[in-house]
Parts: structure tokens; sequence; C-alpha cells
């Protein structure tokens, strides 16, 4: 079923009317051991990452004040955003092909969303109990809520802090953002950006929960686009299913409604596919919970794809993911190769503009050079200089430039030129550096040498 | 609650691209305010642009009877 096949639904809330609150029932099994697999993993990469060394510094981090980024062995510099549209693209691709394969994997495993939906719905659990249990408490009065709720939010801001420490140790060193968080001595902005990325968390993992997928997701939007009849969504078997009920002459669904209650963002699944549905398999364990009780088989809601259920063949094979797989792998390939290849060392002439060029002694003619050099390794290096493109034209100075590790330096460069040597006028010449004692890392720069 | 959110999200989007396209070519340092200020502060209004935008999106899109509803009561 596609989605433009649903009726729209009448109980669609309009923009200005209030949500009901979801309280959605914990639920155990194969698919609930995934999600929380992916949580653990996602989660272990995330706050953990920010901690790791490499070459004396902190693997990964974004440093945005010295405008570097550096990713363990790999350091990137403005000039290679490039890399940085590459891998977007790449992350767009890889979410396509996903879609096409397997429908919403990300959505129900691995967005930050449905993780810290996941975390905070399982403090909620810890604190205020399971579903039915936290329906009483909200029936409550204020004052009989209170400790539990306190507790909860206690609970919540406390990882939220957390969270967007984490996040601010991605862009500044987190040691020694950790003594300043210790000493209370954050700089303004960092304050800032921790308690902003921190509220974030707890507003959408805490509050806004499933109206972040149904109201606030682009993907949420179009990832049908990328699905057909040989996608692998969560569906109900329809055929086996009806008519539900309970007694005899029924289908195999009894109507508990368990895969309503277990729904993170409040639907009925046996309505067919909806855009809400993020694809977590919680009504699949839930079911098949029920099914085992109800000694039938279990799968009345599983995995499928639109043809299996319709009885034909699935191909997993088809133009749509053999497309989305070449321009993927092309991609990935043209910049895993550009990266293995990148010279790490840039070069960039500038002409002076105080003097153009100037007649020195012994009859020469001077043209003067800015030079930023770049080594974008992380040892210091020596690096020499040298000229070519006009008969007689020579570098007039040390020859040699040191420059630290991942830094840039900028030197003057004193080119002189028989005046005989050429006519006046503009001509083209070339910068050549090299660095000492590593072979192949060398570069070439244009520029021009005038003559007036 | 809704309104809000559809507002403040697709603008944060837009700030955040806005954010590293005008940064990868300006250097923050030159706007002499520290670089760390300069990128916040720089998101911040990129955000109230796109944020402004999105409100006027929103105002423009409400249908006739909404209006004429608000006038009369």
């Amino acid at each position: 079923m596609k989605l433009q096949d649903i009726p729209v639904r009448t109980d669609e809330q309009s923009l200005f009317e209030v949500r009901k609150k979801i309280y959605s029932r914990a639920v155990h099994g194969w698919f609930a051991a995934l999600r929380w697999a992916a949580v653990w993993a996602t989660q272990l990469v995330f706050y953990g990452g920010a901690w790791l060394r490499w070459n004396d510094r902190q693997a990964v981090l974004f440093d945005i004040v010295h405008r570097k980024f550096y990713i363990f062995g790999l350091v990137f510099w403005p000039q290679d955003v490039i890399y940085l549209t590459a891998l977007l693209v790449i992350a767009a691709l890889s979410l396509f092909l996903f879609t096409a394969l397997a429908g919403r994997l990300w959505c129900g495993y691995a967005c930050p969303q449905t993780v810290y939906t996941e975390i905070f719905l399982w403090i909620e659990r810890v604190i205020e109990g399971d579903r039915n249990a936290r329906m009483r408490l909200d029936q409550q009065s204020f004052a009989k809520r209170l400790p539990l709720k306190a507790a909860k939010h206690a609970a919540w801001i406390a990882v939220a802090f957390w969270t967007g420490f984490t996040f601010v140790g991605y862009v500044t060193p987190i040691r020694e953002l950790w003594s300043e968080v210790l000493n209370l001595s954050t700089g303004p902005w960092e304050t800032f950006w921790i308690f902003f990325y921190g509220f974030a968390t707890y507003g959408n993992a805490g509050w806004m929960r499933e109206q972040v997928c149904k109201y606030m997701c682009p993907y949420a939007r179009f990832q049908s686009a990328m699905f057909d009849k040989d996608t692998l969504i969560i569906t109900y078997d329809e055929k086996r299913g009806e008519p539900r009920g309970k007694g005899t002459n029924k289908g195999d669904c009894v109507d508990c409604e368990i895969c309503v209650q277990v729904c993170p963002t409040g639907i009925d699944i046996r309505r067919g596919l909806q855009y809400e549905c993020i694809g977590c398999a919680a009504c699949i364990d839930g079911c098949n919970q029920v099914m085992e009780k109800l000694k039938r088989p279990s799968g009345l809601i599983r995995y499928s794809t639109t043809h299996a259920l319709e009885g034909s063949r699935t191909r997993v094979l088809r133009p749509r993911v053999f497309i989305y797989t070449a321009i993927l792998l092309a991609v990935a390939i043209v910049a895993g190769v550009s990266l293995y290849l990148r010279v790490p060392l840039k070069l960039d002439v500038i002409r002076d503009r105080a003097a153009i060029a100037r007649e020195v002694e012994g009859g020469l003619i001077e043209n003067v050079y800015r030079l930023q050099v770049m080594n974008t390794t992380e040892q210091a290096r020596a690096f020499e200089l040298s000229v070519s493109g006009l008969p007689g034209l020579e570098l007039w100075g040390d020859p040699t430039i040191g420059v630290g590790a991942a830094t840039s330096r900028m030197v003057l460069a004193k080119v002189r030129l028989p005046a005989d040597a050429a006519k006046p006028g503009s001509h083209p010449i070339e910068f050549h550096l090299r660095a000492l004692g590593v072979n192949g890392v060398e570069v070439r720069e244009h520029s021009v040498f005038i003559i007036q | 609650m809704k309104v809000a959110m559809i507002i403040l999200w697709p603008a944060f989007l837009a700030a955040g691209v806005a954010e590293v396209l005008f940064f990868t070519v300006f250097d923050p340092s030159e706007f002499g305010a520290g670089r760390m200020a300069a990128y916040s502060a720089g998101f911040l209004i990129f955000w109230l642009l796109a944020a402004a935008s999105s409100t006027l999106t929103c105002f423009l899109q409400r249908g006739a009877e909404e209006i004429n509803k608000g006038r009369s009561g």
C-alpha cells in the first residue's frame, strides 16, 4: 500500500489542537534488544569518542576556533570543505539506499531522536513505572505526583546536561572543558551551547518525542518517495488477522491493542503503512508475545514487503538499488582516493600590493610575494622553495622555510631578475615548494613577474 | 507549541547551512569579537532571520476563515 492510498484520517491534529500524551508500553523481544544494542553502540561512540586521544591530542575534535577538524590521523582545513560535501552526499545516498531496501531503519534504530527518546523513556519507566502506572500517576494530585516527577526530571536533566557537555566537547577540547566545568569557569558561549544543546535534548527526548518525527522531520515526509513494493516495511498481515476479535470464525488478531499501546508514535499499524511509523518494530515484539501466549504462529505483524504480502516475489536487486549503490560507491571511492593522495602541504602565492616591481642593486628587478605555506601534517617540517619560468630568475635569501605541525605560516619571498632578461610586462612564473627529507610532498603554484 | 516547532526547526536547519557556507568563506576572526563569539552570534542571527521568514510564511498561510474569525471575535 502506498502512502497516497491511505484515506485522509480525520483524527489528524490541526495546527492548534492539543496533542494527546502517548503512554507507550514497554516491550521486550528481539527487536527491542536490537534497538537497545543500537542505543549502546551509538552512545558509546558519542559519549566515549570525545575522550579518545590520538597523537597527544583529542582524537576527534572539530576545532572551529582554530578552523581545523581532527579525525584520528586526518586533519581537515577550511580548504578541505569538499570532503565535508562528499561526506554529506555519502550520508544522503546511504540513507536513500537503506530506505529503498529496508524502509526506515535509520528512524527505528539510529536516529538521535529515537535513541534519546529510548533513554528518556527508560528513565521514565524506572522512576514512574510502566504504562498503566504512569497513566494512574498523571491522574493524581500535583502534590502526590511531585516527588516522582521531580526525580524523573532531575535524571533527565542530568543526562541532557551530560549530552550538551559532550557535544561542546567535540568543539572545545573536552578535558579542558571538563576542568572548566568543575571550576564553573566555562566561557560564556561554551556555557550557552552546553545549556542550549542540553535543553534541546531534554525538550526533544522528554517532552516532544514522537512530535519531532511527525511534525518536524523532513525525512519522514519524503521517505515514501524511496519506497516501492519491494521495500521491507513493518506490516500487519491482514489476510491472517482479519476479521479481528475474540471467538470462533475470527482471524488471528484478537484486537488486544498491544501493538497500539507499545507504539511510540501512537498509531495503529493495522491501518497499513503510515508516514508516522518510524519503523521501530515495537509492535512486532508486542504482537509476537501475544501470539506466543495464544500458541499461534508469530509474525502477524512483521517485516515484510508489499509484494510478499500480495503473494508475489520480492526483488531485492532492482534498478533503484543498483543506481543508489553505484553512485554511492563512485562518490566514496573518489573521495577516498583523493583523501589518500592528498598532499599534506598547501601554498598560496599573493603578490605584494605595496610595490609592484623595483630596481635593486646590480641592475636587478625585484618582485615581492607573500607566500602562505600550510603544513597540514602533525609533524614540523622544513620546505625548500624554488622559482622558475624566466631565464636568470632567482630567489633572494634563504630558500628554506620551517613550518610547525598543523600550522600555516606567512613568508615573504623576494624574486630577482636581471633587467635585460625579459621585456617589460607581465610574465608567468612558477613557485615550487618541496618538503625536505620526505618524498613526494611538493606543490607548484603559478604567479606572475612584472617588469615595468 | 506546534507552530513554534514548525517555525523554529526549519529555521534552525537553514541557519546551520548558512553558518557552514558563510564561515567557509569568511574567517570569523575578521569580525573582531573572538571566533567562538562570531560563530555563535552568526548562527543566532541566521536563525533569527530564517525564523522571521518561517513566521511570515505561517502568517500568510492562514486561511480566510481563520483571519475573519479573529476579527469578529
